[in-house]
């Protein structure tokens, strides 16, 4: 199995004949072991089914490589070869059309970090993009949800530095080999992920692999398909993220896209992405309430909801719906005059439930001892409310008790 | 007696809905004999006693003739819900006027329109966004429809009718009392670009359970809503919920995800609200009702804030492949900072302009807005749109937009008498900067 591992990172050395993927698996079919296919001829090569100026890219290429001397510097490296058909080879990347050969691994790749989320975004990002990475890598990482990412400039590093410092696990997705981590601004966060034991990175590429610019599109691929869903944070609508986004689409990933204003170029992919039916993501909850994952908001600095209708009500209103709740102590006649405007059945039924209890009684409630659907009663309570009937005291109702009578006064 | 005073004197009373109206006319077989007829009658026809007394008393107190003539004489329109000009959609939502006040000229398809609403307290985000949508929107030959509330809704009208466009203000008072007050000079020219429709009477003062109400006119007389700015839990939400049940295609505007006036609208969006980030997006989910919208947009030369330029195009070899979106667009975004603010004061009558914010940021003003605001700030005294018109060089239309931006934004105030006043230090300021 070792030499196996030897000459599959062979052929993955290979520049212009690496025979990726199913070429891989029809040399196995043909020859037996990889060893035999590596040393086999280009007329067996083709046999074997293998294009015709692949196999001679083959034979052209092989002998300026040593696969053995790649496997002992991965061994100084401590770099892992996770092979394709190995049984902790993430089975999303055994469902892409083209699979990676080898996936090399610096740190373990623990199961649960496959059930995280990838985040991506464009490099030339704005604050607003970087405000957004932090605080949803921060909502992930608090909740246990491990961040993939490619580690680039701008949104990538933003969102795995975060998630990293918060305290929460990181996949780092390298375009080159793992002997020289790219991009240089954020090698020592990857050293950081490796040596603590949070994380790991990997690649598809083997070590003294430079990051060129086809294996940075091919890595996006890898990238989106590790995670359980995309999240593009902020993306002009040309730009390298929907790379990531296709590849997400193509294998019927969930694609999360963050919303933010028309008018800056850097969401006009993001929003463009929800127009399409991206589910837009506007809290760490969306996302993980969406993948069915239980969690918490640690932040909390949700603030109360503002008083309803404070965009309604007039400046200059002279407070007449807006007053104080005192239960039960209202005159008769104001009581009566709502219990007369009512106008459905339903309406009625409620103003007299909450006339008889005095106190403000809730949706279940009114639900229950009027024997209405939640619907109906939820219909009929808002009406009343607008119309000055009812008002609401916290999450329950109670009757409106001081609503001046609506008659045009010079017609009184 | 016309039929409309009838209508209009039972449906002065809020309680007097308009299937108690039609109860009546079923009973009586016309309204002028239920005006006419004793409390008892109007028991029996289904009206709750103290409503029943409230109109008796109404009857014998009120003097229906003198009530046309003021009406007649304030130049507005009685249009009842069983007349030929009551806009058939309006009859879809719950609870429909029996009686609209219309000052103006109501044509068919001003209730056919598309509402434009959003928040009071609305940003410099918002109000472009408004201002891009609105003017695209009548550009288009839509009616837009709004509140005359101060923030977006100012920005819808002002923009349609910077583009000789229609536009509609359902307001939540009488005539008597158009509110709010900086927004009677707006309303003025509203009704030579379409109307001013109310469901109160003349002399009904603004009151907080009337604005909420209003919104469901608005939701009536349009096929959609774009909803530009709205904070969480607004009234706007409530509107929101009546479009849908009012069969109407909902729209939002996105923003910030931590900006406080676009948290209202992103909620909209997640529970599938559509995203409009242009006058395009609203018109082309609207198309069969609008359906030469589109093209009359292209004709107008109309050029969206928004990059119109295309998504990336993935003609590709996966499994999906509707990845194109069509779009032959020009202009390129400006950015803008959505700076929030905190509540408004509402106008002042003592000749004073307001003293501006210390962080009030004046970097991002337009020409037009950048000249109005030093003429005046220099002129020393409240001046008239005709007297800005004329120190600068500007057509009064120019002025009038500027001077809503100026007004929104808090830089200037309307003072008593249609004259705007901006604060000295404004233009100290705007003078070091240039």
């Amino acid at each position: 199995m070792t030499s196996d591992l030897e000459y599959r990172i062979g052929f993955d050395l290979l520049r212009r004949g690496n025979p990726a993927g199913e070429g891989i698996q029809r040399l196995l079919d043909a020859f037996g072991s990889l060893e035999e296919a590596w040393n086999a001829s280009e007329s067996e090569l083709v046999i074997a089914g293998l294009p015709a100026n692949m196999a001679t890219e083959i034979v052209a290429e092989r002998d300026a490589v040593d696969p053995r001397s790649a496997l002992n510097r991965m061994r100084e490296l401590k770099i892992d070869a996770i092979p394709h058909g190995a049984p902790e080879y993430p089975e999303q990347l055994a469902a892409l059309d083209d699979p990676p050969n080898i996936l090399y691994t610096l740190g373990a790749l623990q199961p649960e970090y496959l059930n995280g989320i990838s985040i991506v975004g464009t490099r030339r990002c704005s604050p607003y993009g970087l405000r957004v990475a932090e605080l949803l890598a921060t909502g992930l990482a608090e909740n246990g949800v491990a961040v993939i990412s490619d580690l680039e400039r701008g949104i990538d590093s933003v969102a795995a530095r975060t998630a990293f410092g918060a305290g929460g696990h990181v996949v780092a997705v390298m375009a080159g080999g793992l002997d020289r981590f790219h991009p240089a601004a954020s090698r020592n966060l990857a050293r950081d992920i490796v040596a603590s034991g949070r994380g790991c990175v990997v690649s598809e590429q083997p070590p003294g692999q430079a990051p060129i610019g086809a294996a940075m599109r091919q890595r996006n691929r890898i990238t989106s398909a590790l995670g359980r869903g995309l999240l593009v944070v902020e993306a002009p609508k040309r730009s390298g993220t929907m790379y990531s986004v296709r590849h997400a689409l193509d294998r019927g990933c969930q694609v999360y896209a963050v919303p933010g204003k028309a008018t800056s170029k850097q969401s006009q992919g993001t929003n463009w992405l929800i127009q399409q039916g991206a589910k837009p993501v506007t809290r760490v909850g969306d996302i993980l309430e969406d993948l069915d994952i239980a969690w918490k908001d640690l932040n909390a600095s949700d603030p109360e909801p503002r008083p309803r209708d404070a965009d309604d009500a007039p400046d200059v209103s002279d407070g007449s719906s807006i007053g104080d709740f005192a239960p039960g102590a209202r005159s008769q006649t104001r009581e009566s005059w709502v219990l007369q405007a009512t106008e459905t059945d339903q309406e009625r039924a409620i103003a007299e439930l909450l006339h008889k209890s005095g106190e403000p009684r809730g949706i279940d409630e009114i639900c229950r001892e009027c024997g209405f659907a939640v619907d109906i009663a939820g219909a009929t309570l808002s009406i009343m409310e607008v119309r000055g009937l009812v008002r609401r005291v916290g999450t329950r109702y109670a009757l409106a008790s001081n609503r001046e009578p609506a008659i045009a006064p010079h017609l009184v | 007696m016309e039929e409309e005073a009838y209508w209009a004197a039972f449906a002065a009373d809020t309680r007097v809905t308009l299937r108690r109206i039609d109860a009546l006319e079923a009973h009586f077989g016309n309204l002028a004999d239920a005006w006419n007829a004793d409390v008892g009658d109007l028991e029996s026809a289904g009206l709750p006693r103290e409503v029943a007394i409230a109109a008796k008393r109404r009857s014998t107190e009120l003097d229906l003739t003198e009530m046309m003539e003021e009406l007649e004489h304030a130049e507005v329109d009685v249009v009842h819900a069983r007349s030929e000009r009551y806009p058939a959609l309006l009859m879809e939502v719950f609870d429909p006027p029996p009686v609209l006040y219309v000052k103006g000229t109501l044509l068919p398809q001003d209730g056919e329109g598309i509402a434009v609403v959003g928040t009071r307290r609305s940003t410099r985000y918002g109000n472009q966004m408004c201002y891009d949508i609105a003017s695209g929107l009548a550009a288009a030959g839509a009616t837009v429809v709004s509140g005359l509330a101060k923030g977006i809704d100012t920005v819808a009208h002002r923009a349609a009718i910077d583009q000789e466009g229609r536009t509609v203000a359902i307001l939540g008072s009488g005539f008597g009392h158009v509110y709010p007050h900086e927004n009677r000079g707006l309303a003025e020219e509203i009704t030579s670009h379409g109307c001013l429709i109310t469901e109160h009477p003349l002399r009904a003062k603004p009151h907080a359970n009337h604005f909420p109400l209003r919104n469901r006119v608005i939701v009536g007389l349009a096929r959609g809503m774009v909803a530009v700015e709205a904070p969480k839990g607004s009234g706007i939400q409530r509107t929101v919920k009546w479009a849908l049940e009012s069969n109407r295609e909902v729209f939002a505007v996105p923003g910030e995800i931590d900006a406080e006036m676009s948290q209202g609208t992103n909620s909209f969006i997640k529970q599938g609200a559509h995203m409009a980030t242009c006058a395009e997006d609203v018109l082309s989910e609207l198309e069969p009702h609008f359906p030469d919208a589109l093209h009359r947009l292209r004709e107008s030369g109309h050029a969206s804030l928004v990059d119109q330029e295309s998504g990336p195009e993935y003609s590709g070899r996966g499994r999906r492949s509707s990845w194109q979106l069509a779009g032959g667009g020009q202009r390129s975004a400006t950015g803008g900072n959505g700076r929030r603010r905190t509540g408004r004061k509402s106008d002042r009558a003592d000749g004073a302009p307001p003293r501006p914010r210390p962080d009030l940021d004046l970097s991002d003003l337009s020409d037009h807005e950048t000249k109005v605001a030093s003429f005046l700030s220099s002129a020393g005294s409240a001046l008239g749109v005709d007297d800005i018109s004329r120190g600068i060089s500007l057509s009064a239309q120019e002025v009038n937009t500027a001077l809503t931006m100026l007004q929104v934004r808090q830089i200037a105030s309307c003072l008593q008498g249609a004259t705007f006043a901006v604060d000295a230090s404004i233009g100290k300021r705007l003078g070091a900067a240039a």
